[in-house]
């Protein structure tokens, strides 16, 4: 019996360790190619990189870099744009009561069966149109200011779809707090922003946290929509810039690859602080809807 | 009377007024735009002229969407055998190691792919399918099959099922999370119960684990066709496609129905199909999720 029960385990273990192996293989094949030069690619493929051109990430990331650093931009302000948002309007649905908060709630929801494709094409024409006017501050006249091409263009709209799944998330955890909480400030004569701001807010840092990280991949995966709104490379994000990087070296494999595993690095440091807050956010249930 | 009561809410609707000035200018206005728009004649130059329904009457005779529906259809049938079946198995594995350290360990190594940028991983399968240098045809001549060799992707016959391949073994991701999820929620009595009653591995799988994890199959299912119904980025990098329409679909259409040729009225509509397709399959999932929550 006990015998049996081992070798089940064996077998698993192998059969998990074979499908991993699979797995892995195209990412193994990155870091192992970067590093090789044509000549060693088409001549020896399968063998490690000997030298190893280590310069091909410096050429990797002269070329990638900015693209790297302004996806990062737009992460951050989106991500705390969502964040300022999302939870205030959690809040708001969670804890406070007023006329019409279940209508309100309900056009909240039902944002969540658009799908982009339908919005697509009308908001690219709206942001094409879109502008701040013309206005004179400190003695000098601004603008206009047209939206299109600009890191707003990006950071604007994802705001406006990243809060929707934050919402959600914020009402329900806004929701399982103990009331007395609320009840003590109220009181004690606090405003609303304030227990806003000195009791919900700090309580809730794991569910911002998990917010955070699905809007910075969000955003760091999208591909479409950069493509569209933006034109001017000194501002593209990284998807868009890594497949004219592919383009432009298509005939020079190594620096491609290293500019591929360069700009998986941002990934891999917010994965590393926040895989917990991730794994909680795919399995709290919020995404059955 | 009302005026008060609105009056003495003025906080809550201060507090919402971003979010619905953000939603209002993205979201809404955009969604109703969409599905106006999808009902007249909008060319790049010029503003839009209603033309009732003739963007469907186009659709409908446009042999490249014809086309192209039957790719879709094998890319979703494809995408949902690939998200139903390999992270099910994999999760029953996960779940049934005896040591909970190396579930642990195993589980964020499945994971570990996620962290790789989506668009590096279409580009790297690009790279495993290049005629050239591509991982493989070397593999293929490594182990004597050189004359299999071609591109992949750029070859009719092989392109769409070369778009399918990709990912392979599409064991990770969200599936497999929602999955294990899904099984280590199961109540312990149950398991229990069959074990001691001596139920085989795969009789308790059949009448346990696949009752109580339709939820997470139908939101799999869902997710998985409103994903795979609106990806079109990944085609349009490795095949735009293409050969000839061998990758083509719907969604790729609209792309290129609106930015390259302008029509976005045509494109409105084609999006506006999609949108009811997406929203059948979303409604289906909503009413199978409560009547689910319902009987547990």
């Amino acid at each position: 019996m006990r015998n049996r029960q081992m070798q089940t385990q064996a077998v698993l273990i192998t059969a998990l360790i074979l499908l991993l192996i699979l797995s892995m293989v195209p990412f193994v094949m990155m870091l192992v190619l970067s590093l090789k030069s044509n000549a060693q690619i088409f001549t020896h493929f399968w063998e490690p990189p000997k030298p190893a051109r280590w310069d091909f990430y410096i050429k990797a990331h002269n070329a990638l870099g900015g693209y790297i650093a302004n996806t990062v931009y737009v992460a951050v302000l989106t991500v705390i744009g969502v964040l300022a948002l999302a939870s205030l309007a959690g809040y708001t649905f969670a804890r406070l009561r007023f006329p019409g908060r279940e209508l309100l709630y309900y056009g909240i929801l039902s944002l969540l069966m658009i799908p982009g494709i339908l919005t697509l094409i009308p908001t690219f024409m709206l942001v094409k149109e879109m502008q701040l006017p013309a206005f004179v501050f400190a003695g000098r006249a601004w603008g206009p200011f047209a939206l299109i091409n600009t890191r707003w263009a990006l950071i604007l709209p994802y705001i406006a779809g990243g809060q929707v799944f934050g919402i959600l998330l914020c009402r329900g955890f806004f929701q399982s707090l103990p009331e007395e909480l609320f009840e003590a400030a109220r009181l004690d004569g606090a405003s609303e922003l304030d227990i806003y701001r000195r009791i919900a807010l700090p309580l809730s840092h794991p569910i911002l946290a998990t917010i955070a990280i699905m809007t910075s991949l969000s955003v760091y995966n999208d591909y479409i929509w950069p493509l569209i709104v933006i034109s001017d490379n000194a501002i593209q994000t990284f998807s868009v810039g890594v497949t004219k990087f592919a383009g432009e070296f298509n005939l020079d494999y190594g620096p491609t690859l290293a500019g591929y595993v360069l700009g998986s690095i941002p990934l891999l440091l917010l994965f590393a602080f926040g895989m917990r807050y991730f794994i909680q956010g795919i399995t709290s249930g919020a995404l059955k809807g | 009377m009302i005026l008060r009561a609105l009056w003495r809410s003025r906080y809550s609707y201060l507090f919402l007024l971003p979010t619905f000035l953000f939603l209002g200018l993205f979201n809404y206005i955009p969604a109703f735009s969409g599905l106006y728009h999808a009902f007249t004649e909008w060319e790049t130059s010029g503003s839009a002229h209603p033309n009732g329904l003739e963007n469907f009457r186009r659709m409908a005779q446009d042999e490249f969407l014809r086309l192209s529906l039957a790719n879709q259809f094998w890319l979703l049938l494809a995408s949902l055998l690939k998200t139903l079946i390999v992270p099910l198995m994999v999760a029953e594995m996960l779940f049934h190691l005896r040591s909970s350290r190396l579930q642990q360990i195993m589980r964020t190594l499945f994971l570990t792919p996620m962290i790789v940028p989506g668009m590096v991983g279409v580009l790297l399968w690009g790279f495993i399918y290049d005629p050239n240098i591509g991982l493989l045809n070397n593999a293929l001549t490594a182990v004597g099959l050189g004359s299999w060799n071609r591109a992949w992707l750029g070859d009719w016959h092989t392109a769409l099922p070369a778009v399918i391949g990709i990912g392979f073994p599409w064991a990770g991701g969200l599936a497999l999370l929602l999955y294990l999820a899904g099984l280590m929620a199961l109540p312990v009595d149950l398991l229990a119960a069959s074990s001691v009653d001596g139920a085989t591995f795969w009789q308790r799988f059949w009448a346990i684990d696949i009752p109580l994890l339709r939820g997470q199959m139908k939101t799999i299912a869902v997710l998985t066709i409103i994903g795979t119904l609106q990806d079109f980025g990944s085609l349009l990098v490795l095949t735009g496609g293409g050969p000839g329409l061998a990758t083509h679909v719907p969604a790729l259409h609209m792309y290129f129905q609106a930015f390259r040729f302008g029509h976005y009225g045509y494109a409105s509509a084609i999006g506006f199909v999609l949108f009811l397709v997406t929203l059948t399959f979303t409604i289906a999932n909503m009413r199978f999720v409560t009547a689910n929550e319902e009987i547990a």
